[in-house]
C-alpha cells in the first residue's frame, strides 16, 4: 500500500510538471494579452504588466456579443443536426448487414478523404445555386456534412461493440418499431460515443472559420472566429498580436466555460457508462 | 529616360490582355492599356490637352450639399483587406459607414474584411457566381486585368472628380482608354535604417551605388552591429529587398524589361536578373543579414528593428508606423533605397500604386446609383469623410492639393525626386511569379540554391502561367 | 438478420445524412475533377487540356514534392500522436485522486483556434527569443532553435504542433476504450500474475483494437488533410519543404490562380489518401479481428 501511494505522488508531481509545460505556450499568450497593444518585447517575461487595453479593443473590434450570439446558434444547430444524422445513419449502417451495409459504411468512410481546400469553389456554387449564399444555414450544412463521415464512422462502431444486439431483438419480439428502439435503446446505450462527438466536432465547429469566412459576407452574421480573421496582418497592416491573444481568450472563453461545465458530464458518462454490460 | 518606366508596365498589360484573349469562347471585348506612360512625379507637364479631348467631358463637380439621397434604403457591400489597425476607429471599418449614412441615411455599408489571399479568391469567386461586392479596393494593371476583361468591374471614366487625383497614378486602373478604379494613393518599398548605428560605424553618406552599400554592411558589421534583419519566415518580405534592388540592376539598360518577357526577348534567367539575386544573395553570404532570419517574421523582425538589434530592416512606407513605434532602443530613424546599380550605373528607386477603389457592373441600378454618391461624397475635398481618409490613410494621397503629414516621407521623396523611379516589380508580372522568387529565395537562403536556380524558377512559372 | 420491412425503415434513417452527404460533399469533388482537366482560372472562359495539368504536376516535381512531405507528416502525426496519447490515456487512467483536474486541463489547447495556437507556436520555435532558445541559454548552451527555418526540420516541427493540439482529443476517445476495457479480464490478469507492462501489452492493447483503429484513422486522416498549422506556421516554406497535398492545392488555386491544376492535384490526393486509408483500414480491421 505504502508503495503504491509513493508512486501516486510522484505521478502526480510529474504529471503537475508536464502539464505546465505541456500549457505554457497557452500561458505566454494570456500573459500577452494583458500587455500594452504595443509591447511585442521579450514574451517569456510572463505577467509583469497588467493593461486591459488590448481587451477593450478586441472586444470592440469583434463585435462581441453579435459574433458570440452568431456563433452559439451555428454551432448548436450543427451539432444538433450532427447527432440527429449521424447517429441515424450511423444506427442504420451498423444494423443493415450485408453487402448493402458495408456499401454504406465505405460510402460514408471515404468522405473523409476530402477537405474543404479540394473543392472551395464547387461547394461555393452549390450553396450559391440553393440560394443559401450569406445565410447562416450555409455554415450549417457545411458542418454538418463535413462531419458526417467520422461521426458515422465512430458512432457506427460504438453501435456494433457497445449495443448488444440481443437487446433490440428482445425488444422487436416485444413489438418495439425500429424508431422506438433507437430512440428508446440505442440513443440512451451510445451516450458516451454522443458526447465524444459533441467534443471532438463541437468544439472544431466552434473554432472553424473557413466555411464561415466562404459563405457568411454580412458583419452582422459573423461568428467568433470569423471576425478572428481581421486581426490577421498582411504586407502593409501588420498584425496587432497583442490584441489578438485578448481576442482569442474572450472567444475561447465561452468554450472553456461550458468545457468545464460538462466535464464532469462527460467524465461520469464515460466511467458508468452505459456501454459496459 | 524617365518616361520609358511606365511604358513597360503598359506593354505588359497589353501582352497579357492578348494572351487573355486567346482562350477560347472569349467574348468579351479585347482590353487595351490606356496610352499614357510616365513617372509619377511628370504628371503636370505631360497631361496634355490633345488627350483630354479624347474622353467624354467629365462631369460637372456637384457640390456636397447638393448631393442628394437615394429613393429607398440600400445597402451597399464593400470589401477590403484586414485592417488590424490599433486605432479605436479604422476609416473603411467604421468612418466611412458611420459618415456616409449620416449623409445619406438610405445607404447602409457593410464591411466584409479578409487576409490578402483569401480576399483575392473570394472577390472573384463572388462576381464569377453573379453577386461581387458593390465598392472593393484592388490592385492595378496586371492584377485587375481578369477583372475588368470579365466586365465585373464599372467604368468610371465620367466620374466627375477623377480629375482631381494625380493623372499617371489613375491611369494605372485604365484599359482600353476608360478608367475602372480611383486611385487610393501610392507607397514604396525602402530601407529604414538606424541613424545613430550609421553615425557610429562612420557612415556619412548614404551609399549612392551597390558597392557602397556593401562597404556600409561592412562598416557596421566591423562596429559590432548586426547590419539588417529580415522576417524571411514571411517569404513577401524578401520582396522588399529584390525589387529595390532590381530597380537599379535591371531597368536602367532596358526600360522594357518586363514587357519583353510576354514576347520572349528577355527572360528571367538573364543576367540583370542573376545579378540582382545575386546581389541580394551575397548580403546574406556575407553574413550582413542577421542569422536564422527564416525563423523571425515580418513583425518580429520590425520589432527587432525598433529594439535596436539591427542597423537596418527592409520595409516600406506602410510600415510607418510600426517603424516608428518606441522599441527598447530610442534611436533617429531615417529611409533610403538600397542602390542595385554598380558605380557607373544610374540609381533607380522605388515607388507604386498602391490600391484603387474598383465599383460593381453587375448591381442593379440603385446600387450603382447609391455608389457615386458614396464616391462623389468621400472624394469631395469638403466632405468630413475625406477629411477622415486623409487622416488615416496610411498610403500616400495622390489627391490635388493635399499633402501627405508625415514629414519623412515628404522629405524622402523630395530626395529622390531626380532620379527615376519604379513600380513594384511584381505589378507586371501574372500573378504566381513572385511566389515563385520569394519561395525560392528561401532555399537560397538556408544553402540549398543558388540565385541561377531561383532566376529558373521564376522564368518556369512565368511561362507555366502565361501559356 | 434484419426482416425486409426493418431494412426499409433503416433506409429511410439513412435519408438525412445521404441528402446533406450527397449534396454539399459528393457532388462538389465530382465537380473539382471536372475543372482538373481545364486550365480555369477561377473566372472567365476555359478549355479543356486532357490530361495536360498531370503531367504538368509530374514533370514539375510538384506532386512528388507534395507526397512526399504528405506522407512524413502523416507518418509523424499517426506514429507520434497515437503514442502520446495512449501513453497518456493509461497514466489518466490510473487510480491518482488528482485525476479530475489533469483530465480538465488537458483538454484545454483543443479549445482553441488554430491560428491563434499556430501564433504561440512560432513564438515558442523563434530563434534568439523563442522559449526553446530560452530554455537552451538557461543551461549555458547557446542553442539557436531555427525549427521552423530549417529544411530538414520544419515540416516535423509543424506536425509536433499539431500532435499537441490533437492529444486532448486523442486521449479522450483512448479513455473512453480503456474505461470500457471488461474490469474482470483485467482483474483476471492481475490474479494469473501479469506485470503492468504485461497486462498493457497482451491485455490492453489488444482489447483497444478498435480505438486504435478510431486514432490512427484520426492521425491518418488529420496528417492526409494537414493544411492549417503548414499555412500558418511556414508557409510551406523554407522553399517547399513543408508544402503538404493539400496546402500546395490550396496555393495553386488561391494565390497563382491556376484552378485546373490545383483541381488535378486534388484528384491525385484524392486517390492516394483512398488507397492509402484503403489498405491502412483493412490491416487494423484484420488485427482487430485477431485480438
Amino acid at each position: 500500500m505504502k508503495k503504491s501511494k509513493r508512486s501516486e505522488v510522484a505521478v502526480t508531481i510529474g504529471l503537475t510538471l508536464f502539464f505546465l509545460i505541456f500549457l505554457s505556450p497557452i500561458l505566454i499568450a494570456f500573459s500577452a494579452s494583458f500587455r500594452h497593444v504595443d509591447d511585442t518585447s521579450n514574451y517569456l517575461k510572463l505577467f509583469q504588466y497588467f493593461c486591459l487595453d488590448s481587451y477593450r479593443l478586441a472586444f470592440g473590434k469583434l463585435n462581441y456579443f453579435r459574433s458570440l450570439k452568431n456563433s452559439i446558434l451555428i454551432t448548436t444547430s450543427s451539432v444538433f443536426l450532427l447527432l440527429l444524422f449521424s447517429s441515424m445513419a450511423g444506427y442504420a449502417v451498423a444494423r443493415l448487414k450485408g453487402k448493402l451495409g458495408s456499401f454504406f459504411q465505405i460510402f460514408f468512410l471515404s468522405g473523409m478523404i476530402v477537405s474543404a481546400q479540394m473543392s472551395i469553389i464547387p461547394m461555393y456554387r452549390i450553396i450559391n445555386g440553393l440560394g443559401l449564399s450569406n445565410t447562416r444555414v450555409a455554415p450549417v450544412c457545411m458542418y454538418v456534412t463535413a462531419a458526417l463521415p467520422f461521426s458515422i464512422f465512430l458512432y457506427t462502431n460504438f453501435v456494433k461493440s457497445g449495443v448488444p444486439y440481443t437487446l433490440e431483438e428482445a425488444a422487436r419480439i416485444d413489438g418495439a418499431k425500429i424508431p422506438y428502439i433507437y430512440a428508446r435503446i440505442v440513443i440512451p446505450l451510445t451516450k458516451p460515443a454522443l458526447s465524444s462527438l459533441v467534443i471532438t466536432q463541437g468544439v472544431p465547429i466552434w473554432n472553424d472559420f473557413f466555411f464561415a469566412m466562404l459563405f457568411l459576407s454580412s458583419p452582422t452574421k459573423k461568428t467568433l472566429p470569423l471576425q478572428m480573421l481581421n486581426f490577421i496582418g498582411d504586407m502593409e497592416n501588420a498584425t496587432q498580436w497583442n490584441m489578438l491573444f485578448a481576442a482569442c481568450m474572450v472567444s475561447a472563453l465561452p468554450i472553456l466555460i461550458i468545457y468545464s461545465f460538462l466535464q464532469r458530464y462527460f467524465v461520469a458518462g464515460l466511467t458508468v457508462g452505459a456501454v459496459k454490460e | 529616360m524617365k518616361r520609358k518606366v511606365m511604358s513597360l508596365l503598359m506593354a505588359a498589360v497589353m501582352t497579357a490582355s492578348l494572351i487573355g484573349c486567346g482562350s477560347a469562347g472569349t467574348d468579351t471585348p479585347d482590353v487595351e492599356p490606356a496610352a499614357p506612360a510616365e513617372t509619377i512625379e511628370e504628371v503636370e507637364e505631360t497631361t496634355d490637352a490633345a488627350e483630354e479631348a479624347d474622353k467624354p467631358a467629365p462631369k460637372e463637380v456637384v457640390g456636397i450639399d447638393a448631393l442628394e439621397d437615394v429613393s429607398e434604403p440600400v445597402t451597399l457591400s464593400l470589401m477590403v483587406t484586414t485592417r488590424p489597425s490599433t486605432d479605436s476607429k479604422d476609416f473603411f471599418l467604421d468612418w466611412l459607414p458611420e459618415l456616409v449614412h449620416e449623409k445619406f441615411p438610405n445607404i447602409t455599408i457593410e464591411v466584409e474584411q479578409l487576409p490578402t489571399d483569401e480576399y483575392k479568391q473570394t472577390v472573384r469567386m463572388k462576381y464569377a457566381s453573379g453577386e461581387g461586392p458593390d465598392l472593393f479596393t484592388w490592385w492595378p494593371q496586371l492584377q485587375a486585368v481578369d477583372l475588368v476583361e470579365a466586365g465585373y468591374v464599372r467604368d468610371i471614366s465620367d466620374f466627375s472628380l477623377l480629375g482631381k487625383f494625380d493623372q499617371s497614378i489613375a491611369d494605372l486602373y485604365a484599359f482600353d482608354g476608360k478608367n475602372y478604379g480611383v486611385p487610393l494613393g501610392t507607397s514604396f518599398l525602402t530601407t529604414w535604417y538606424n541613424k545613430d548605428m550609421f553615425a557610429d560605424a562612420g557612415v556619412t553618406e548614404l551609399p549612392q551605388n551597390y558597392d557602397e552599400f556593401v562597404e556600409v554592411c561592412e562598416k557596421l558589421k566591423a562596429k559590432g552591429y548586426t547590419p539588417i534583419v529580415c522576417g524571411d519566415k514571411d517569404a513577401f518580405v524578401i520582396q522588399y529587398g529584390v525589387y529595390q534592388l532590381g530597380a537599379g540592376a535591371i531597368y536602367p539598360d532596358n526600360i522594357d524589361f518586363d514587357a519583353q518577357l510576354f514576347t520572349g526577348e528577355t527572360k528571367f534567367t538573364d543576367d540583370v536578373w542573376v545579378d540582382t539575386v545575386t546581389k541580394f544573395a551575397n548580403l546574406y553570404e556575407k553574413g550582413y543579414v542577421m542569422e536564422n532570419t527564416l525563423g523571425i517574421s515580418q513583425q518580429q523582425s520590425r520589432q527587432s528593428f525598433i529594439d535596436g538589434e539591427a542597423a537596418m530592416i527592409f520595409d516600406g512606407s506602410f510600415g510607418y508606423a510600426a517603424m516608428m513605434a518606441e522599441g527598447a532602443a530610442d534611436f533617429e530613424r531615417g529611409m533610403f533605397c538600397i542602390p542595385g546599380n554598380d558605380p557607373d550605373g544610374e540609381y533607380y528607386y522605388n515607388w507604386t500604386p498602391a490600391n484603387a477603389l474598383f465599383t460593381s457592373n453587375i448591381s442593379d441600378e440603385l446600387h450603382k446609383q447609391a455608389c457615386d454618391l458614396v464616391m462623389q461624397y468621400w472624394f469631395n475635398e469638403e466632405s468630413p469623410l475625406f477629411e477622415k481618409w486623409v487622416e488615416n490613410t496610411t498610403d500616400i494621397i495622390c489627391y490635388e492639393g493635399v499633402e501627405d503629414p508625415r514629414e519623412m516621407i515628404n522629405e524622402y521623396l523630395d530626395r529622390y525626386k531626380d532620379s527615376t523611379n519604379l513600380y513594384n516589380l511584381n505589378n507586371a508580372w501574372p500573378e504566381g511569379v513572385s511566389d515563385a522568387l520569394t519561395t525560392k529565395f528561401q532555399n537560397v537562403i538556408t544553402g540549398d540554391a543558388t540565385p541561377e536556380e531561383v532566376c529558373e524558377q521564376m522564368q518556369m512559372k512565368f511561362e507555366e502561367v502565361t501559356e | 438478420m434484419p426482416t425486409k420491412k426493418v431494412r426499409k425503415v433503416l433506409l429511410c434513417f439513412l435519408i438525412p445524412a445521404l441528402l446533406f452527404y450527397v449534396i454539399f460533399w459528393v457532388t462538389p469533388v465530382l465537380m473539382s475533377f471536372y475543372y482538373g482537366v481545364t486550365n480555369w482560372k477561377g473566372v472567365g472562359d476555359y478549355d479543356f487540356v486532357g490530361l495536360k495539368n498531370y503531367r504538368f504536376l509530374i514533370k514539375q516535381g510538384t506532386l512528388s514534392n507534395a507526397l512526399f512531405n504528405t506522407i512524413k507528416y502523416t507518418l509523424f502525426v499517426v506514429i507520434w500522436g497515437n503514442l502520446q496519447a495512449l501513453t497518456l490515456a493509461m497514466i489518466l487512467n490510473m487510480k491518482i485522486k488528482a485525476k479530475g483536474a489533469f483530465r480538465t486541463i488537458f483538454y484545454i489547447p483543443a479549445l482553441f483556434s488554430t491560428i491563434v495556437i499556430a501564433f504561440i507556436w512560432s513564438y515558442v520555435y523563434a530563434p534568439y527569443d523563442g522559449l526553446l532558445s530560452e530554455i537552451g541559454r538557461l543551461f549555458g548552451s547557446g542553442y539557436v532553435s531555427n525549427l521552423l527555418g530549417e529544411k530538414a526540420t520544419s515540416l516535423f516541427a509543424t506536425a509536433f504542433v499539431e500532435t499537441w493540439k490533437t492529444s486532448g482529443t486523442m486521449t479522450i476517445i483512448y479513455l473512453a476504450g480503456l474505461q470500457n476495457l471488461s474490469e474482470e479480464v483485467l482483474e483476471s490478469a492481475r490474479i494469473d500474475g501479469c506485470s503492468a507492462w504485461q497486462s498493457i501489452r497482451y491485455v490492453k492493447i489488444p482489447m483497444l483494437a478498435n480505438t486504435i483503429t478510431v486514432n490512427v484513422m484520426l492521425g491518418l486522416i488529420g496528417g492526409f488533410k494537414s493544411f492549417d498549422y503548414i499555412f500558418a506556421l511556414t508557409g510551406g516554406g523554407p522553399g517547399t519543404s513543408s508544402s503538404t497535398l493539400m496546402y500546395t492545392i490550396y496555393k495553386m488555386a488561391f494565390v497563382e490562380m491556376q484552378y485546373g491544376k490545383a483541381e488535378a492535384l486534388a484528384a491525385c490526393a484524392f486517390v492516394f489518401i483512398l488507397i492509402i486509408s484503403t489498405i491502412t483500414l483493412g490491416m487494423m480491421k484484420r488485427k482487430e479481428l485477431e485480438a
